[in-house]
């Protein structure tokens, strides 16, 4: 994949990511009830534990 | 000009208590981590753990000293500045605090030394448990404190009788309708700071490429728990949100910026407001469309209730509530934000490698300590004008002293907390700045108290068998 394509994938991506990160917020500050708030933070917590398994594969010194 | 004793006497304590929440926030935060961190110390036996767990140690026992004198003095201050609200509420409130100083800080007293010099000394499971015990003895702390604070907020459990209030129902009075809410919203708080503090630190090492592994293991850590934490305090913000709407309807009016008794709808979720309490209005607004009515009324078209549903003798004073509640929730939003990049930057596989992110964590620092103070400033500014809620009035709480003493011991208290903040920043930009020492694999019982107190000792080469794992 070219450079231009990867640099717009990551864009798309980092767009989705917040995207999503405002629907955990809404959901989990109880804008849609308390049962969904219940789901939507235990769901973030479990997502957050699935990623925070992966390696960090970039190893050049930042 | 004429010194009002009320006003000094609040500005007083509204001074010493903004300064003493700063240091057990950020101990009740460390010392979670620091029990966490020499669990997976036992568990795992990576030396890194240890490293980590010797470098925040000594940045825990500053804060956790300052914490201890600057609490000391509020006891006091009561007497200086609020002696009529000690003999008023003080069978209610003596015992609580009493109590603190029974459970938790006999727990702390008997373990603190054992944590902070017994490294050397005594088994690592025996080190472990003397840390377990002084985290609890801070959460202790936090409850009892807690307990007596959300008392004021929404008393129960006393009747008043002769002036004085008498407690019917201890149960009521610990267990008020408050304290479940407000109890884990501060510790959830507590362990942010601590969580952004440590990441905070990491990335700075990792900006300046010193100590990568142990910027990488502290950011890692400090994220993983800030993660799940900001995720809970805003779950809990809602909960204590609607207790308090429930309870304390003018401070959420005021919290809110809206003046009418019903706002327009949709209502708008304001940023910035420049209040007039004087003519109840608003001279000026910045807020975001019907996102009042989608955040506070969970509906498109919502109201919200304005403070003039309270009459003017029982109104905070909008403006402080309303910003110490913006601070403590922008700052919460920034959080989430925060966390949710990390998350995306963890899948990538750049947690460590993005230079802007490293960059926000290091600015995210001192975050947890300035939205804990925000959340303070709505509590305590959002009873007012009561010190009890809706039983003793502020102005009736005062000592009868004269405001040149207030006014004396203030300058006293500003500039003895002076030194202390200098002190602390000094000890602690010292310690960040000269890193982390290298740790070995495990900690000796020697039986030395000058390897106890000198713990470089153990980390000559020359001395110690090398790393193993």
């Amino acid at each position: 994949m070219s450079g231009a394509a990867q640099s717009v994938w990551a864009l798309f991506g980092a767009v989705a990511a917040a995207l999503l990160g405002v629907a955990f917020f809404f959901a989990i500050i109880g804008v849609f009830g308390f049962g969904y708030a219940v789901a939507a933070l235990l769901l973030f917590i479990a997502v957050a534990l699935l990623l925070f398994r992966r390696p960090q594969t970039a190893s050049a010194r930042p | 000009m004429t010194l009002d004793p009320t006003l000094l006497a609040r500005i007083q304590f509204g001074f010493t208590v903004s300064f003493h929440i700063i240091f057990p926030t950020i101990s009740i935060g460390l010392a979670m981590f620091l029990a966490i961190v020499e669990g997976l110390w036992l568990k795992t036996r990576d030396p890194l753990y240890l490293q980590i767990y010797r470098f925040w140690l000594g940045i825990f026992a500053m804060g956790f000293g300052v914490g201890v004198v600057t609490g000391i003095v509020l006891s006091f201050e009561f007497g200086l500045g609020f002696a009529r609200f000690g003999q008023i509420a003080g069978p209610a409130i003596g015992p609580m605090i009493a109590l603190e100083v029974l459970t938790s800080f006999f727990l702390e007293a008997g373990f603190l030394g054992i944590m902070l010099f017994g490294l050397n000394r005594v088994g690592p499971r025996l080190h472990f448990l003397a840390t377990c015990m002084v985290a609890l003895g801070t959460l202790l702390s936090a409850s009892w404190i807690l307990s007596a604070n959300s008392w004021m907020q929404t008393p129960d459990g006393v009747t008043m009788e002769n002036g004085h209030l008498v407690v019917t129902d201890w149960l009521k009075v610990i267990v008020n309708p408050s304290w479940l809410y407000r109890l884990p919203h501060m510790l959830a708080a507590a362990y942010l700071t601590g969580s952004f503090l440590v990441a905070g630190v990491g990335a700075w090492y990792l900006l300046r490429g010193e100590h990568v592994d142990f910027g990488r293991r502290t950011v890692s850590l400090g994220m993983a728990f800030a993660t799940v934490l900001i995720a809970c305090q805003v779950f809990i913000g809602d909960l204590v949100y609607g207790r308090m709407l429930q309870y304390q309807p003018a401070k959420m009016q005021a919290a809110e910026g809206f003046w009418e008794e019903q706002s327009q709808s949709p209502a708008p979720y304001y940023w910035i407001i420049v209040p007039d309490q004087a003519n109840q209005k608003n001279l000026f607004t910045i807020g975001t469309p019907y996102l009042g009515s989608i955040w506070l009324t969970h509906s498109l078209d919502g109201r919200v209730e304005g403070l003039k549903n309270t009459p003017r003798d029982r109104q905070p004073i909008m403006g402080w509530v309303f910003y110490g509640f913006r601070v403590m929730y922008g700052i919460a939003i920034l959080m989430f934000g925060v966390v949710v990049a990390s998350l995306w930057l963890h899948w990538q596989g750049r947690l460590f490698t993005s230079r802007w992110f490293l960059r926000t964590l290091v600015v995210m620092t001192p975050s947890g300590v300035v939205a804990t103070l925000g959340g303070w400033y709505l509590a305590e500014t959002g009873r007012q004008p009561w010190v009890i809620y809706n039983i003793l009035r502020t102005n009736d709480a005062v000592s009868p002293v004269p405001a040149q003493v207030l006014l004396s011991t203030l300058i006293a208290f500003v500039c003895i907390y002076a030194l202390f903040m200098a002190g602390f920043l000094i000890f602690t930009g010292r310690a960040i700045r000269k890193g982390p020492r290298v740790a070995t694999d495990h900690a000796e019982s020697t039986g030395s108290l000058k390897h106890a107190l000198k713990p470089a000792v153990l980390d000559d080469p020359g001395r110690n068998r090398p790393v193993t794992e």
